[in-house]
């Protein structure tokens, strides 16, 4: 079943003469519940692609559809809710905030939502991250792989149907990247989730459903693996 | 757990305590100053209002032709307060050295005038009197109220005291006060109290209308204090003043929360991006402001009130008790302006990073390019080797640093701007100020005087050199200085001398034609100073030196720099220099003898004997003080010179005595008394209170000046380290980079601290000048009262520059100390 829709994006940056080309016109269908890696060089435009997709910049033209839906005819607003329901980010930095601990952070998508935070999902969440012990820790007092499952806990806390991570293994080492992906493809996989995951590392690609390959802003190979 | 997202605002406050502090004094010191100044000038307001009220009572208008026609209107005026006639009885007899008389007041009459009740009431019946406690015991020793009193063939029942007034014991007469239900005879006046609003000016004017312009007064001065409240001629200055404390508290605020908003951007990006929507954002934001404003503004109206009542009870101490300086009033008034201008600056400060903060793009987040990539650097074109010659490469990066970023440094600078102006301007409205009140000197620190007791202005009686001696000798005794008659003359200047303010006055200067040469032929004083005199001169030296040899062989001068001229075109004050003297002129002296004697006849300049004098030294002001000589050269020489001068002899005919301790009084006075009664006609007089009441106003204003420039200069510094700090906080990456690539330690330190200063060097220049203006706006406010001439604040702008750089400098070390501390490592991968 079609979840996304990318037709004809492009996106530049700067103005005239000084402007940048990043994405050149890409279009691509993806189901749910697929796991899909984007590999690329650097500056081919890969993470701006995975932006494009949860709504955190605004293409030069074309279409981003999910679910069927133009989520650019959306205003500022409706976008921010957009990304706190629909989308899950994993950042390479983590990116928690510094003055939350880790419940709060994993919270944080819920308490913008003024919803009341589901006590029993927020528990199997830490559960399942192992990070039981240390849910009242600030991330100053966490490791950096601890740090990003705390980051992968609130980018599945609101159950969104696509989880997008830009280099979540960038910054670990390999024992941590591998607990990382593992736990990315198995709650994707509970869960029902398409993710979508930005790599520079085969290894975890070669894990993936399907490999798209971009460079130079366009789509170069679009395989299936599996 | 939380609850909100909003509790994300508390722990932002608690996790950054001293951002959070250094806010909060922002607002505290913000708010107190804008309370405190309208508490004082409230207070001021309120002492001034009492005064007037004692010395010509609270009645606005007052009529002395009264009739019935003119009562019933009075009585139907919507805008009367209060109303009542009075009138005077007839003198009668007491004794054979007092009279008495009675005083009729109907309604509210007594009440209205300067009659004060020291105890018990004023009578409600015909029966019931009141009087001076001097003549009730002259009437019936200790008689207490409720007792009757019969006075002349007449009984009434004592209810109250009043205060005493000098005039009616001077003149021995008993005043009756009484109430009436009607006046019948005598003199009736009327007096009216308005109802207290801002139109009192024009309801006084309307029913002024009501009666002959002969017969009806108005109590003008309070009509300007309760209706206004405050003299005309202030408006200018102190619109001035309080447009620049708002503008300056909105600016501090804003700075603050401009800075606790940038330092965040990422952490907003991340909110952003995780979905809080622009909405959500500007809560988080206004919610701080909310906390910030319920802790800030409640502890800075506090601390006004506590700085209201705290100088209240300083004065008390400090001044004589009969002196009331302030009043303390906290009016509501007050209150409300002031929160109300902190809330509404506190609001205002937040809503414009709030939205900046909404718009922040999640993508900020979500790499660490932020900071160093997304600011806008500009390319610095003019390159100035100076800089690096003198400090070195790290020289070269402060100066290129603190200009790449436009806004930054905007920011940055105009926060010094506003601190800078904001002292310059305060400081120099308080010279400004002091200048009215005069300036302390030794005559400040005289206690007794001794004079000649005939009292004549000129007295040429002498005071006998023995008695100069006995005096000097008395342990109490610190030091006599002698005091002799000052010497008038025609006094013929150099054309270079003149100056333009004071020709522009007019009747100052007159053209002379001296033995073919251009002079300025104007007046002169000459006054004589001992030697123990000429000493204390000299801390009061702008130029030359003082040695009275020099001034006896070279007819030597010292030229006292201050003058306060009159201007009759403007009907105002000049204070300033009567001329331009430098160390080395020669005036021309001619004696005016008319000056001590206007039944002679004025001699021509250049008829009579003319001198040569030589300007030795120049003091910035009077060493003593001079009275009756403020539009004369004022010049200060020997005896001896003094003798040749007048060709008379020059001896002193007072003296003016300064004891050693003022708890000594009695004793001085025992024995000085001892000492002058062998010489029969000199009179000791005592001065401690007089002076002691004098001193202590200058010294209470200077307090009161001082603690505002205090707390100006504290918002200052506090704005101008929020500002530093924040610039090399949001920096830390790029400070890492630097280093990683093999800056030192000490290079960077030595980078960051050239920056700091440099933007004290460039926020000090700006701030400077508009200081100036400002300055110069207050004092063309100022001289509605009186004239001046304008000096540009050279010792506040030296203060602010110095005050400045070294806040630059200081304010760059604790955030240095926390740089040098981080692993550069972490610092180059995370910017937050």
């Amino acid at each position: 079943m079609e979840i996304l829709k990318i037709e004809g994006l492009r996106k530049s940056y700067g103005k005239e003469q000084n402007a940048v080309e990043v994405l050149k016109g890409i279009d691509l269908i993806i189901n749910k519940g697929e796991f899909i890696a984007i590999v690329g060089p650097s500056g081919s435009g890969k993470s701006t692609l995975l932006h494009m997709i949860g709504g955190l910049d605004r293409p030069t033209e074309g279409k981003v559809l999910i679910d069927g839906e133009d989520i650019y005819q959306y205003k500022e607003e409706q976008l921010a809710i957009f990304r706190r329901r629909k989308v899950g980010f994993i950042f390479q930095f983590f990116n928690l905030l510094p003055v939350l601990d880790v419940e709060e952070n994993i919270s944080l998508p819920a308490l913008l939502d003024n919803d009341k935070v589901d006590k029993a999902y927020l528990a199997e969440i830490i559960k399942f991250l192992g990070l039981e012990d240390r849910k009242h820790h600030l991330p100053s007092e966490l490791s950096g792989g601890q740090q990003q499952r705390v980051s992968i806990g609130r980018a599945l806390l609101n159950k969104p149907s696509i989880i997008l991570a830009d280099e979540p293994t960038g910054n670990l080492d390999s024992k941590n990247s591998k607990e990382v992906i593992e736990l990315l493809k198995f709650s994707a996989k509970k869960y029902n989730q398409t993710l979508i995951l930005i790599t520079h590392d085969v290894n975890i690609a070669s894990t993936a459903d399907r490999v798209i390959t971009i460079m130079d802003g366009g789509i170069v190979s679009d395989e299936y693996l599996k | 757990m939380m609850k909100s997202y909003k509790e994300i605002t508390g722990r932002y406050l608690k996790s950054n305590k001293k951002r959070t502090i250094l806010t909060i004094i922002g607002i505290i010191l913000s708010v107190a100053l804008i309370s405190s100044i309208g508490f004082f000038f409230k207070s001021m307001q309120a002492a001034q209002v009492e005064d007037i009220k004692n010395s010509y009572g609270s009645w606005h208008v007052m009529y002395t032709k009264v009739n019935e026609d003119l009562v019933t209107k009075i009585k139907s005026n919507p805008n009367v307060q209060a109303n009542g006639i009075y009138s005077v009885g007839e003198e009668k007899a007491f004794n054979d050295k007092l009279k008495v008389k009675e005083v009729y007041g109907t309604d509210e009459a007594l009440k209205l005038t300067p009659y004060k009740i020291k105890d018990g009431r004023f009578p409600e019946n015909d029966k019931e009197v009141v009087m001076e406690s001097w003549f009730l015991g002259k009437v019936k020793n200790g008689a207490k109220l409720g007792d009757t009193i019969k006075i002349l063939d007449k009984e009434y029942t004592l209810v109250g005291v009043l205060n005493d007034t000098y005039s009616n014991q001077q003149e021995g007469m008993g005043e009756l006060l009484t109430k009436a239900n009607e006046v019948v005879n005598g003199e009736n006046i009327l007096l009216v109290q308005l109802k207290v609003n801002n139109n009192m000016e024009a309801n006084a004017a309307e029913l002024r209308k009501l009666a002959n312009i002969n017969d009806v007064l108005e109590n003008s001065r309070l009509i300007e204090m309760e209706g206004q409240g405050y003299p005309a001629e202030m408006l200018a200055p102190l619109a001035v003043i309080i447009s620049i404390v708002i503008i300056s508290t909105i600016a501090v605020i804003y700075n603050a929360f401009q800075i606790s908003v940038v330092e965040r951007v990422k952490q907003f990006g991340l909110l952003r991006a995780v979905g809080a929507t622009p909405k959500q954002i500007r809560k988080i934001i206004l919610k701080e402001a909310t906390i910030l404003a319920a802790i800030g503004v409640p502890i800075g109206l506090a601390s006004g009130v506590l700085a209201l009542y705290g100088i209240h009870y300083t004065f008390q101490i400090i001044g004589p008790d009969d002196l009331k300086f302030i009043t303390p009033t906290v009016s509501l008034d007050v209150v409300i302006i002031s929160v109300l201008v902190g809330l509404l600056s506190i609001y205002l400060s937040a809503l414009i990073p709030a939205f900046f903060a909404g718009r922040i793009s999640p993508l900020v987040a979500i790499s660490s390019r932020s900071s160093i990539t997304k600011e806008k650097i500009k390319r610095s074109k003019v390159k100035n080797p100076l800089v690096g010659k003198v400090f070195g490469f790290e020289g070269v990066l402060a100066s290129k640093n603190i200009k790449r970023n436009r806004k930054r440094y905007r920011t940055t600078v105009f926060s010094i701007v506003i601190s800078v102006t904001l002292f310059i301007t305060f400081k120099s409205f308080m010279d400004m100020s002091l200048n009215v009140y005069g300036e302390m000197n030794e005559s400040n620190n005289i206690h007794f005087s001794i004079v000649n007791a005939n009292n004549e202005l000129f007295s040429t009686e002498k005071v006998d050199q023995n008695i100069i001696e006995k005096v000097n000798k008395l342990p109490q005794v610190d030091v006599a200085y002698k005091v002799y008659n000052p010497y008038y003359f025609d006094a013929a200047i150099n054309k270079k001398n003149e100056l333009e303010s004071i020709n522009n006055i007019g009747g100052i200067y007159n053209n002379l034609n001296y033995q073919g040469t251009e002079k300025v032929l104007t007046k002169g004083a000459v006054m004589v100073y001992d030697e123990r005199s000429l000493e204390i001169a000299k801390d009061y030296l702008k130029d030359g030196t003082i040695d009275k040899n020099a001034l006896n062989q070279e007819n030597g001068v010292i030229i006292i720099d201050k003058n306060i001229i009159y201007n009759e075109k403007t009907e105002k004050n000049f204070y300033g220099a009567i001329a331009n003297f430098k160390v080395g002129d020669e005036i021309l002296l001619q004696s005016d003898e008319t000056r001590r004697d206007p039944n002679l006849k004025k001699v021509e300049f250049s008829k009579g004997k003319v001198q040569k004098v030589k300007v030795l030294a120049i003091l910035k002001s009077n060493p003593f003080m001079h009275i009756g000589i403020e539009q004369d050269i004022k010049m200060i020489t020997t005896e001896e010179v003094a003798k040749q001068l007048t060709g008379q002899t020059v001896e002193p005919n007072g003296l003016n005595v300064k004891i050693k301790d003022v708890n000594l009084e009695e004793q001085a006075k025992a024995n000085l008394e001892k000492v002058i009664s062998e010489a029969g006609d000199l009179k000791l007089i005592n001065v401690i209170d007089q002076i002691r009441s004098t001193s202590s106003v200058i010294l209470m204003v200077k307090i009161l000046l001082y603690g505002f420039v205090v707390v100006v200069s504290l918002i200052g510094c506090v704005n101008i380290i929020n500002t530093l700090t924040t610039n090399i906080i949001l920096r830390k990456r790029e400070f890492a980079a630097l280093k990683s690539i093999g800056l030192t330690q000490k290079g960077l330190r030595k980078m960051i601290i050239l920056e700091g200063m440099l933007y004290g060097i460039v926020g000090s220049i700006y701030g400077s000048i508009i200081g100036s203006i400002l300055s110069y706006m207050i004092y063309r406010g100022v001289s509605n009262m009186r004239e001046q001439s304008f000096m540009l604040p050279f010792e506040a702008i030296g203060i602010a520059v110095a005050g400045a750089m070294l806040i630059g400098y200081l304010s760059v070390l604790a955030p240095l100390k926390r740089i040098k501390k981080e692993n550069i490592i972490e610092a180059v991968r995370e910017d937050f």
